[in-house]
């Protein structure tokens, strides 16, 4: 392995918040011991899906690069030092032994099967949210971040901003009393046009960005930033944005393993014209027997403090809100200026999600998204759709992880790979 | 005695459930009104048109098919997306005879005299509202090259021993592509996806990277 080759943690650090314009933190009280890298050993990282969300990860120590996309791999080569390990396949990544990490940015049909074969290649992971596309991929990729023992952080980021966790302080002390409600707000999903099929451009490899999804044609409406408007692909806000605000609430209300049931309905005015099939509008009600608890998604829904996207909880004695749940996260004084008595649930401050990555990759503890969360917010996305989808309620035992009483929604736990690709 | 009040009991089920699916059916004066809104010049016809097409049933799965075939690409999509909804609602729980005569339906849409993208989507729905009817017309599909990878899937999705056994006898007469993917088809069906929520997964979650 190059000295050129290796990305100091210092480096990763500054190089990421050169990229996002995040604050440079370097935690400290982390000791090297056997087995473990220490607070200045190197972590070689490789990033997968360089395009979109991985733009942002791009940073100029990355010892590797892979895009199915000639001309994101280009781009991206140019803003990191030296010469990186360049290809289209991920595989040739997790091949490498000079790799130590991956961050996985490529779209959402992507995401359980790299996350799956990055554990069983030894590389510990940062995949983008939502976690997972299916039941059956969610299940998948914690049985390997177990079995395999890796770091599996999942980019919902929020749980690293203050505001966060002042929300999640406040309300597992009870601020606002026993949450019997949380009501999610969020824009309409986007609509587009019409593109003619076609072939794909030269620069990208469609078989392989298509992966194990089923085979469509290639339509510039259909690919990269696009996935997320098609159920096949991406499947909305509710998954996007959805996990996100899923995963604050998840941990402000303590339920990152919840189990029992969960009844689900949803309904949404379609898109009548463009080749976008997620809905337009959508509201859900999920309806969780263990702890009793209603969440309900409205797109657009009531909006608090003019906010695109949200969530406001409801309490016995008060309610709190909490704007956004991304990297940008904002919720009420009261909670910010909360302190919670000795005794109460202190939440420790994250130093910043990827910080917070590369610290546990180092203390090999569980990060603070780690992939069990990542994979619950995201399946109530994905309940949410089926629901839709089906066009009527269903139940979800989160113990048996089966539907009750539906077979045709029992089949859409799992989607059939294109082969070769499995899990 | 208790047998015979059962069975009383299921035949008087049997038999409303049989009447209700009678007097449910749409008339054809309502199938060609349906047929029109999906061809409507209007986005929003079409769109209000496909979102009832549930009880439709099985009589506009053939319709639809060669609708989804149109150059109007909003024509094609209100037909394609009005199939789902005739499919799903089809699958619901306790419509086992609307579920079969959909199913049996959607299978004349694998037929060669349809485009592939069509034959593909009816494979894809035949994979989630199918049962053993669909399991033979899905594996004559398993030799065509254009559809044969979403006919493999959608067996694959399918339970039971039918689909197991059509996948199993396919593997004689495949060509190496086809058998590595068929003994993948196997090997899910018998791994992960029998043992979710049992907790009994295999440790490794299953395949190993290729």
């Amino acid at each position: 392995m190059s000295e050129r080759a290796k990305v100091s943690r210092r480096g990763f650090l500054q190089g990421t918040a050169a990229v996002l314009g995040i604050p440079y933190v370097i935690p400290s009280g982390v000791l090297a011991a056997p087995g473990r890298p220490g607070a200045n050993d190197r972590i070689n990282i490789a990033i997968i899906g360089t395009g979109g969300m991985g733009t942002g990860h791009v940073h100029r120590e990355a010892v590797a690069l892979c895009d199915v996309d000639e001309n994101h791999l280009a781009n991206a080569a140019k803003r990191v030092q030296g010469t990186p390990f360049l290809c289209k396949d991920y595989r040739r990544i997790l091949d490498r032994k000079d790799v130590d990490a991956v961050i996985i940015a490529t779209p959402d049909h992507w995401h359980g099967i790299q996350t799956v074969h990055a554990c069983q290649a030894g590389k510990d992971v940062y995949v983008e949210k939502p976690a997972c596309r299916t039941i059956e991929e969610g299940r998948a990729m914690i049985n390997a971040a177990r079995y395999y023992k890796r770091v599996v952080q999942v980019g919902a980021q929020g749980r690293s901003t203050p505001d966060a966790r002042a929300a999640c302080q406040f309300v597992r002390n009870g601020q606002i009393g026993r949450v019997r409600r949380v009501e999610f707000w969020h824009e309409p999903n986007f609509t587009g046009g019409w593109e003619p099929d076609r072939d794909p451009p030269k620069e990208l490899d469609w078989d392989l960005w298509l992966g194990p999804a089923r085979w469509v044609p290639y339509n510039p409406l259909r690919c990269h930033f696009n996935f997320r408007w098609f159920m096949d692909f991406g499947g909305g806000f509710i998954r996007d944005r959805g996990a996100h605000a899923f995963s604050v609430a998840l941990w402000c209300l303590d339920l990152d393993t919840m189990r029992g049931k969960v009844t689900v309905e949803a309904t949404g005015q379609p898109q009548p014209e463009g080749l976008f099939d997620v809905p337009v509008t959508m509201d859900v009600t999920f309806r969780f027997t263990n702890p009793e608890l209603t969440f309900t998604w409205s797109q657009p829904g009531r909006r608090r403090n003019n906010a695109p996207w949200g969530a406001e909880y409801y309490g016995d004695k008060d309610t709190l809100i909490v704007i956004g749940g991304d990297g940008g996260c904002w919720t009420e004084d009261k909670a910010k200026q909360y302190e919670p008595p000795a005794g109460g649930v202190h939440i420790p401050p994250s130093p910043g999600h990827r910080e917070n990555w590369l610290e546990c990759i180092r203390t090999r503890q569980k990060p603070i998204m780690d992939i069990e969360a990542g994979v619950r917010a995201a399946t109530l996305g994905t309940l949410g759709n089926i629901s839709y989808m089906l066009g009527r309620k269903v139940t979800f035992n989160f113990d048996t992880e089966r539907f009750e009483g539906d077979e045709e929604a029992n089949r859409l736990i799992s989607q059939p790979y294109r082969a070769p690709w499995r899990l | 005695m208790r047998t015979t009040f059962t069975m009383l009991i299921l035949c008087t089920m049997a038999l409303v459930t049989a009447a209700a699916s009678v007097l449910a059916a749409p008339s054809d004066a309502q199938i060609r009104d349906f047929l029109a809104k999906i061809q409507d010049k209007d986005p929003s016809v079409r769109c209000q048109a496909w979102q009832s097409a549930g009880p439709m049933g099985a009589r506009v799965v053939i319709p639809l098919g060669e609708l989804m075939a149109s150059s109007d690409p909003g024509i094609a999509k209100a037909a394609r997306e009005a199939l789902k909804v005739v499919a799903h609602h089809s699958a619901r729980p306790g419509a086992e005879a609307e579920r079969k005569a959909v199913s049996q339906a959607l299978c004349k849409l694998l037929s060669k005299q349809y485009p592939a993208r069509t034959r593909a989507d009816a494979a894809h729905l035949l994979g989630l509202v199918g049962k053993a009817e669909a399991v033979g017309p899905l594996a004559a599909c398993l030799s065509d090259p254009a559809i044969r990878e979403d006919a493999r899937m959608a067996l694959e999705r399918i339970p039971g021993s039918a689909s197991q056994k059509a996948l199993a006898q396919a593997m004689a007469k495949a060509d190496p592509q086809l058998k590595k993917a068929l003994q993948q088809s196997i090997q899910h069906r018998s791994t992960t996806r029998k043992l979710i929520g049992t907790g009994k997964w295999p440790e490794t979650s299953g395949g190993e990277r290729r």
